[in-house]
């Protein structure tokens, strides 16, 4: 028996049961979206190997079986055995959930719409031999590649090893074992355990999500006020202003929803002792010193070194992750290998709303150029951020992205607010039942 | 190890786990196990409960869509109609396991006969289908056929006759499809005729993230009205006369009308 043909049985004969992912339990039955036949016969053929089950690649993956059809074979090589939203993680900070509940599998993907999965991280790309190289020592080849492994970390100056954050400095900016870690450090400061104050260092933009620094420095601090903890919570952010939402998020630091934060921008972080949890910093005013009772830096991001070690970007150059078309997510450096998601260099948001739909961009696009066609000349994406900012409410951000043929770059037309994104005229209940639509939506889209 | 071989554990793995949702999560005594499943009319499924051992008892809020049973640690259910139910096993007060089921009613593709002229195409929504859905035609020198979202598009070949057959994991409709000889009539009519492209597609597909793939659900399903209802729809939340400050009527800023139309369009026969 063939694999294909096993997993075809599987879907089919099975025990006529599918489960599917869902992390959140709805109690209204909305959200979420039906599962969709593959089709059999779109005349398209070919095969495409994704790197990275992520919010993009996972997307791209189901996108590429469920407009492409049967004839085109797609392989999704993850080292994880399940995913892990990094979306409502600071929700795990607070205790409204745990891990377990942000996991997502890879069942409907492969049983469903027949994506064949590979289990293995990737250490090698090798652009001349169209190889890649696995850490167990075997390799695939392919004759389109997607690349899609989200962002790696920075060491903090003053920082040893990556192990630091795993152990002691936690920044949780990829949800797992170190937001579990964060989440038990404020509990040791609610248990008296620890003392001090919250301190939180937000990188130069452009870094993953850009509200969400923000939205974590207020659900914690509505946390710290809600459940009488001592201690504030010190926001260190090395951009000159709060990035994205600004009347919202001010208004939140300010008081406006209860708890207060104190902000610092332009603060540059010139040093950080992961033992002591001392992180020294220099603003207008000159050099100070914090010693924290809680200490989560969130470090500058880029794409996975493995991608300029293949030439998909040059650090030489500045640059911190992969340049590429925004008609097709093709490398502008790589020919034939595309990059979706965080590891891409485009003027969009690094976020998983705009991921996915950078995966069916990417996925309509392979399709044509299989069938010998130019991408769409005119794509348009979107991106849709919503916000707790206490246990009970939310906002929201949201832009629409329209490709410029004069710059070759996707940007919010003027039409749309002046050519700005429109965000929520303040925090409330409502917003917060549309942010749990939204999201099972988003994942189903994803995952389901 | 091969990559085969490797594919093949994987794959294995998998079956068990799509199998038994007993083993899906890392379930421990400290746990609620939240899960989701669908199953069609007559279908049975099992989990096993992570408990301390204490006495299990058990809440189901639709029992005629679902009857549940708990005996020792694992909980059973059979689906008896369509609807859904949410079941919650409590060991004590403590909340183990919540497990949503969905119930579906087999599929269903209307309408089951379909005229069209040579070389254009006739369209049939496929409704509830379970599993992946497989469409053949008897003669596919009269009509060839394939699958687009929830439509099987038809399309003529030669003046004839032919059979279109339909099959999710479950069930097999059969869609009688009668090609006529080219060039005469209006087009429209009967079952709607499509471009057969993928015209509009891409662009709808960014309203999926928030209604699903293919417009199927989230917070309003907005597929299979017709194009101009969906206009309407969407001029509404541009006049502000619906949910005016509403993330609805925020994004669709972002369109040019001829956009909107074109997704419409789409939307109108996914
Ligand atoms: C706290 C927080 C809140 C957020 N909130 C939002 C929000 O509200 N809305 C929003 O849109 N976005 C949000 N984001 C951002 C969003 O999570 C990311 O932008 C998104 O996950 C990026 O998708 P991606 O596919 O590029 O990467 P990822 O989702 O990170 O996926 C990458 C995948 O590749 C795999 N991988 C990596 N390297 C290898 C390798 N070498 N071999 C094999 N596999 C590999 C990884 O295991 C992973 O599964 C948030 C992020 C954080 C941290
Ligand atoms: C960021 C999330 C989001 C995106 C993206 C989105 N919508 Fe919506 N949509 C909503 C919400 C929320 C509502 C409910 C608004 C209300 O009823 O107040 C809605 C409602 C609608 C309705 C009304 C449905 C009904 O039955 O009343 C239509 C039609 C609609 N959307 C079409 C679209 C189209 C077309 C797109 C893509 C161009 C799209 N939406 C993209 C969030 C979204």
């Amino acid at each position: 028996m063939k694999r294909r043909d096993f997993l075809e049985s599987l879907a089919i004969g099975g025990l006529g049961l599918l489960v599917a992912p869902r992390a959140l339990w709805a109690e209204d039955g909305e959200g979420g979206s039906a599962l969709f036949a593959v089709p059999t016969n779109t005349g398209i053929t070919g095969s495409v190997v994704v790197l990275g089950g992520g919010m993009a690649g996972t997307t791209l993956a189901k996108y590429l079986r469920l407009w492409g059809g049967t004839g085109v074979s797609v392989t999704l090589v993850e080292k994880e055995a399940t995913y892990t939203s990094n979306i409502m993680s600071n929700k795990v900070l607070t205790g409204q959930l745990t891990l377990p509940d942000l996991v997502y599998r890879y069942d409907v993907l492969a049983n469903h719409y027949g994506v064949s999965l590979v289990r293995g991280e990737v250490v090698g790309i090798d652009t001349g031999a169209r190889r890649l190289s696995l850490a167990d020592g075997s390799s695939i080849a392919w004759d389109r590649l997607v690349v899609a492994p989200g962002l790696e970390f920075d060491l903090m100056p003053g920082m040893s090893s990556a192990s630091q954050y795993d152990t002691l400095v936690p920044h949780a900016w990829k949800a797992g074992p170190q937001t579990q870690l964060l989440r038990n450090q404020l509990l040791a400061l609610a248990g008296g355990t620890r003392t001090g104050d919250v301190v939180m260092t937000i990188p130069k933009a452009p870094y993953r999500c850009p509200p969400g620094p923000y939205e974590r420095a207020c659900v914690v601090a509505d946390w710290l006020r809600r459940n009488s903890v001592p201690g504030k919570l010190i926001v260190l952010d090395a951009n000159p202003d709060i990035i994205v939402e600004k009347a919202n998020f001010a208004a939140a630091f300010a008081g406006g929803s209860g708890f207060t934060v104190d902000y610092r921008p332009g603060s540059t972080v010139t040093r950080i002792d992961p033992d002591t949890r001392t992180v020294e910093y220099t603003d207008a005013t000159g050099a100070h010193s914090i010693a924290a009772g809680v200490l989560n830096p969130i470090p500058p991001q880029r794409a996975p070194k493995l991608l300029a070690d293949a030439g998909l970007y040059d650090p030489a150059a500045g640059e911190r992750s992969a340049p590429v078309s925004v008609l097709s997510y093709e490398s502008t450096r790589v020919p034939g290998v595309h990059v979706v998601g965080d590891a891409s260099s485009t003027t969009q948001p690094k976020a998983g709303h705009i991921g996915n739909q950078q995966g069916k961009t990417c996925a309509d696009a392979i399709l044509r150029a299989l069938q010998g066609k130019a991408p769409d000349p005119a794509p348009v994406t979107n991106s849709a951020c919503f916000t707790p900012i206490t246990a009970t409410t939310a906002t929201w951000l949201s832009a629409v992205y329209q490709y410029s043929p004069e710059t070759g770059k996707m940007a919010v037309p003027s039409f749309h607010n002046g050519g700005t994104p429109i965000a929520a005229t303040g925090p409330s209940a409502g917003n917060y039942e549309d942010m749990l639509v939204w999201f099972e939506t988003l994942m189903s889209d994803t995952f389901g | 190890m091969t990559k085969l071989d490797r594919l093949a554990t994987f794959a294995t793995l998998l079956f068990s786990l799509a199998a038994i949702p007993a083993t899906v999560g890392h379930a421990t005594a400290s746990t609620t196990l939240s899960r989701s499943i669908v199953l069609l009319s007559g279908d049975g499924a099992s989990m096993t409960i992570p408990s301390a051992g204490g006495p299990l008892g058990l809440t189901n809020s639709n029992p005629a869509a679902v009857s549940a049973a708990v005996s020792g640690t694992t909980l059973s259910v059979t689906a008896l109609a369509p609807g859904k139910a949410a079941i919650v096993v409590k060991e004590g007060r403590k909340t183990r396991a919540k497990l949503k089921v969905t119930v579906k009613a087999p599929m269903t593709v209307a309408p089951t006969t379909l005229a069209v002229p040579v070389a254009e195409s006739a369209q049939a929504r496929i409704s509830n289908a379970f599993g992946p859905v497989v469409a053949t035609s008897a003669d596919t020198a009269v009509a060839t056929v394939y699958l687009d979202g929830e439509s099987v598009v038809v399309r003529g070949r030669a003046a004839g006759a032919t059979t279109v057959t339909v099959r999710d994991s479950r069930t097999t409709v059969s869609v009688a499809v009668t090609v006529s000889a080219p060039g005469g009539g209006s087009g429209g009519g009967g079952g709607g005729t499509v471009s057969g492209t993928t015209e509009g597609r891409l662009l709808a597909s960014n309203c999926f993230q928030c209604h699903g793939t293919y417009g199927s659900g989230g917070f309003d399903r907005i597929s299979g009205k017709s194009e101009t209802e969906l206009i309407e729809e969407l001029n509404e939340f541009l006049a502000g006369g619906e949910d005016p400050g509403g993330i609805m009527a925020a994004h669709l800023q972002g369109y040019t009308a001829a956009q909107l139309q074109a997704i419409a369009r789409y939307l109108s026969h996914p």
